[in-house]
């Protein structure tokens, strides 16, 4: 069987390395082929290089790309293991750059679709949170205090809402949540937790 | 050309006319008026002296329009009258020289009684002098006027001119002075007579001349009424009295207050607050009351106002009788701001007896007896201080809208509410009260259950949850009258229009459904027996179904029941006739809510068993056999064993079952002391459980109803700022409910995730998902 992207000399070399690492029997890369990827790429599935990749491939899920996901590697040129090296660093870069688009997907990426979640578990988006401002260039000056109050108030779930409202929060509220405004809109956990971090102060 | 008249010879007779007028003494002077020194006719020729004298001086043969019309342009000596103007001038000022010159040899009392007697009989001349020169005030006072000649005034001010500055001015340092030394005796407490006070004033409103306006007046029309201003009387008298007022009360307000008691003080300050008024009722003019007043007010009330309060919060406390506080509130009411703190202190005052009294209450659960001591605790705070509100601060709506404020915090807010961490106990506490007046046994009636329920009212108006009384109030409303346990259909409908009256025709509707329903029922069940009778069908027991509307009920089928033959075939007869009635619609059991009875046969006597439906169905099986076990009537019932459980014990510990080994057996030598027997007694942790179901309910309504509110909101504005639709939610909901603004937020939320709404490009803006 035939695919109208196998056409070009180019594609060929993408979609071959597409097959091997794809599943036997559905034309997806999945658990097993992600590891692999991984092996080979010589970084650790939980890489922040991971997330920014399945990101620019704008993967669904964890752990699986399609043919067409798959595809957005030709902008980086990449017929090899090698090439595939090479990008990581530059995509990278473009996900710093284009960090808000990158941020918001690292939610959506999170969530474990199979499982019907429509709500990240606190677990996981304390490590997506980790993950996401590991970067020296995007750091989060809240993001200890922050998620040291989630576990402390063993929060359960995160909503899509909140995190993407961490980022505003995070970009525009310095260190003591001094111009904070708890009249602003902001989710209710991030009144909570500025009125915690108060709190503590006052004691 | 005219006869020469000579000027002299006028003089002469008007200045010999004017002694007489001037010196007369006023004691001689007749009721009609006139003077006695003086006859009519005398009085009559010195006018036509001045009028002779004018018009021939001009000229005799030119008529008297003709002579107005040509005056205009008449130059200043050529103005007729003015050396008979210029001659009665110098004759007043010659004579309050001289009465001058006698006046300054006096002092104090005797100064202001001579000055009185003085001005008494000057004022009363000027009428008569001005009317004997009238004749100069039609002609030559205007044209003088009108040429800008200065000190040219009609007769009548002319005469009150010359007392003020001739006599008055070189006068007025002792006159005032020994007036203020009056006032100071009179303050002291000696007695005086007022009237030379009186007529002092008088005399000093009497000069404030209007010049200005006296030059218009005589320019426009030649009819003149003298004008008055309060110049001098202000500038001479008041001022200085003012200055004196303050200081005298200064001085004394602080050694009062130093020595005496402050209750003594407010006592004493508002008598002397009365006097003041009097003063000024007695010898001055009325414009002066209000500057009195506000110098008393500065120094007896503002200057001691935190010692006032101090004292008022001791007079709460104390609870002493409403004599002193209400002194005080009068005292303080002079100068409104001052009452502020007094209406914070009481405020807090009443908030804390209320707390306090609720405290004092106990532990309160939430049975009828709690229920009871708690809204008649708070009934009786209530009353306490609606009288003290009528009986010392005259109903002042301040205190009222204080008192209001207290209560309302406390219903809210107190021990009892804060068990649960909310405020929705004491609408539970609430409706339990009214449960307990309204169901039958309950002892209170007549009027004084009207009375009782109006009361409710007014705690129930103090509710900010009234969504969860709404809740309460509709279990009770449905077990009494699911249950026919009503004492009274007219104070039930007439509670209901309380209700309505209070919180709408929206609040009530579900309520007045279940009314409905009722009456529905009564008509239906008739009809029923009518079918049967018809149809030649015997039930063979009586059967009674009440139709109520799912949604406006607290009801749901919730207990399964395999019913004993004798019911299913009642159940199955009335399903058919109501399916034939309404089609269409479903009829669901709520089993758990019937009730039966069963005569026994296997016993001595007779016995009546009110039973519930569980009861009857485990003990009509016994018509088959003596015993059973556990399971087996576990299987037989298909009770679930939650509720069969309790049920059985029930029987057990009544004794009409014996049991060995999970055996039921029935109990033939049963006996008691009464025929009819309610053995369907209440299972006490299923009272708890329901309260808790209840309050569980109304919050989860509450979620419902918050959320629904918003999107009403959101879909009517489509975009709107955070700030705005957290407003007119608590607008549109406080009615029934005082919403959490954390909980708007995370209802809020809540919709964003639904994607009802989502943020706009503002971050503090939302915006509406169709």
């Amino acid at each position: 069987m035939f695919r109208r992207s196998h056409g070009s000399g180019h594609d060929k070399a993408l979609n071959q390395l597409f097959d091997k690492y794809k599943e036997e029997r559905k034309d997806v890369i999945g658990i097993a082929g992600t590891e692999q990827l991984c092996a080979d790429l010589e970084v650790d599935p939980s890489d922040v290089r991971v997330l920014a990749f399945a990101w620019r491939l704008g993967a669904s899920k964890m752990c699986h790309f399609t043919r067409d996901q798959w595809a957005a590697l030709r902008d980086f040129g990449v017929k090899s293991v090698a090439d595939m090296k090479r990008a990581l660093p530059k995509i990278m870069d473009e996900a710093i750059a284009d960090f808000k688009s990158y941020y918001e997907f690292t939610y959506t990426f999170g969530l474990d679709v199979d499982r019907g979640e429509r709500t990240l578990p606190a677990e996981t988006a304390i490590a997506l949170w980790r993950l996401v401002f590991s970067d020296p260039r995007k750091q989060s000056v809240h993001l200890d205090s922050w998620l040291a109050f989630l576990e402390e108030k063993k929060v359960k779930g995160i909503s899509k809402d909140t995190w993407d409202l961490y980022l505003v929060f995070t970009e525009t509220i310095d260190k003591d949540c001094t111009n904070y405004d708890a009249m602003e809109a902001w989710p209710s956990l991030l009144d909570e937790y500025v009125e915690h971090l108060k709190g503590g102060e006052s004691q | 050309m005219a006869a020469t008249i000579d000027i002299r010879q006028t003089w002469a007779v008007l200045s010999l006319g004017l002694d007489k007028i001037l010196n007369a003494d006023l004691r001689a002077s007749s009721n009609s008026g006139t003077i006695k020194a003086l006859e009519k006719t005398d009085y009559i020729e010195l006018y036509h002296e001045v009028f002779g004298y004018c018009t021939k001086s001009s000229s005799g043969s030119r008529p008297l329009g003709a002579m107005q019309a040509g005056a205009r342009s008449q130059s200043a000596d050529k103005i007729y009258g003015k050396d008979i103007y210029d001659k009665l001038k110098d004759f007043l000022i010659e004579h309050n020289k001289k009465k001058l010159s006698a006046l300054s040899q006096l002092r104090g009392e005797e100064l202001l009684n001579t000055y009185r007697h003085e001005w008494g009989l000057y004022d009363f001349t000027r009428t008569i002098i001005d009317n004997i020169f009238s004749y100069l005030n039609k002609h030559c006072v205007p044209r003088a006027i009108e040429a800008d000649m200065p000190g040219y005034f009609d007769i009548y001010t002319l005469t009150v001119f010359v007392w003020r500055e001739y006599l008055f001015k070189p006068l007025h340092e002792k006159l005032v002075e020994s007036a203020l030394e009056m006032v100071r005796q009179d303050r002291n407490g000696v007695q005086i007579r007022t009237s030379a006070l009186k007529a002092f004033t008088a005399s000093l409103v009497a000069m404030g001349l209007d010049d200005k306006e006296n030059v218009q007046g005589l320019v426009g029309r030649v009819e003149f009424k003298p004008k008055v201003n309060l110049d001098v009387y202000e500038q001479y008298f008041e001022r200085p009295y003012l200055a004196e007022t303050r200081a005298f009360y200064q001085k004394e307000s602080i050694s009062f207050a130093d020595a005496g008691s402050l209750a003594d003080f407010v006592k004493k300050a508002l008598v002397r607050v009365e006097e003041e008024e009097d003063r000024v009722h007695q010898f001055m003019h009325e414009s002066t009351g209000i500057k009195v007043a506000e110098e008393c007010n500065k120094v007896l009330v503002v200057m001691h106002q935190d010692a006032l309060n101090n004292e008022a919060s001791v007079l709460l406390e104390t609870e002493k009788d409403e004599a002193d506080l209400k002194r005080l509130y009068t005292l303080l009411r002079r100068v409104p701001e001052t009452l502020k703190p007094l209406r914070d202190q009481v405020e807090k005052h009443i908030a804390q007896h209320a707390r306090s009294a609720i405290d004092a209450c106990g532990k309160l659960g939430a049975s009828s007896e709690d229920a009871r001591k708690f809204v008649e605790t708070l009934l009786q705070v209530h009353e306490k201080y609606l009288k003290q509100i009528n009986l010392a601060f005259e109903n002042d709506t301040l205190f009222v809208e204080a008192m209001d404020k207290a209560l309302k915090d406390v219903v809210n807010r107190n021990a009892v509410t804060a068990n649960g961490r909310n405020s929705t106990r004491s609408p539970e506490l609430l409706a339990k009260y009214c449960d307990s007046l309204l169901k039958r046994g309950s002892k209170v009636e007549g009027e004084q259950l009207e009375r009782r329920l109006a009361q409710v009212m007014t705690i129930f108006n103090y509710l900010e949850d009234r969504d969860v009384f709404e809740k309460f109030y509709k279990k009770f409303l449905a077990k009494r009258l699911v249950t026919g346990g009503s004492a009274s259909d007219d104070a039930e409908a007439m509670f209901l229009s309380k209700l309505k009256a209070a919180s709408g025709h929206e609040y009530t509707h579900k309520l007045q459904r279940m009314f409905n329903d009722i009456g529905t029922s009564r008509e239906l069940n008739t009809k029923f027996k009518n079918h049967l009778r018809v149809s030649g069908t015997s039930l063979k027991v009586d059967f009674y179904v009440q139709v109520l509307t799912s949604h406006s009920w607290p009801f749901t089928a919730q207990l399964n029941v395999t019913l004993p033959p004798v019911l299913g075939r009642c159940l199955e007869r009335f399903s058919m006739f109501y399916q034939n009635e309404h089609q269409g619609r479903k009829l669901m059991w709520a089993y758990q809510l019937c009730k039966g009875e069963l005569l026994t046969h296997y016993l001595k006597k007779p016995f009546v068993f009110q039973a519930n439906l569980i009861q009857m169905a485990v003990l009509l099986l016994f018509n088959q056999q003596l015993s059973m076990s556990r399971s087996q009537i576990l299987e037989a019932t298909g009770v679930d064993e939650k509720s069969l459980k309790p049920q059985l014990d029930n029987l057990r510990k009544m004794k009409i079952f014996k049991e060995e080994n999970e055996v039921m057996t029935l109990n033939e030598k049963y006996s008691y002391k009464k025929l009819k027997i309610k053995i369907d007694q209440p299972v006490k942790s299923e009272q708890k459980e329901e309260s808790e179901t209840t309050h569980k309910m109304a919050m989860e309504d509450r979620k419902l109803v918050m959320e629904a509110c918003i999107v009403r909101i959101m879909k009517m504005r489509k975009r709107l700022s955070h700030t705005s639709l957290v407003q007119e939610v608590i607008e549109q909901l406080q009615s029934r409910f005082k919403p959490d603004v954390g909980m708007i937020k995370k209802s809020i939320e809540s919709l964003i995730d639904k994607e009802y709404l989502r943020r706009g490009q503002v971050r503090t803006e939302y915006e509406y998902l169709a």
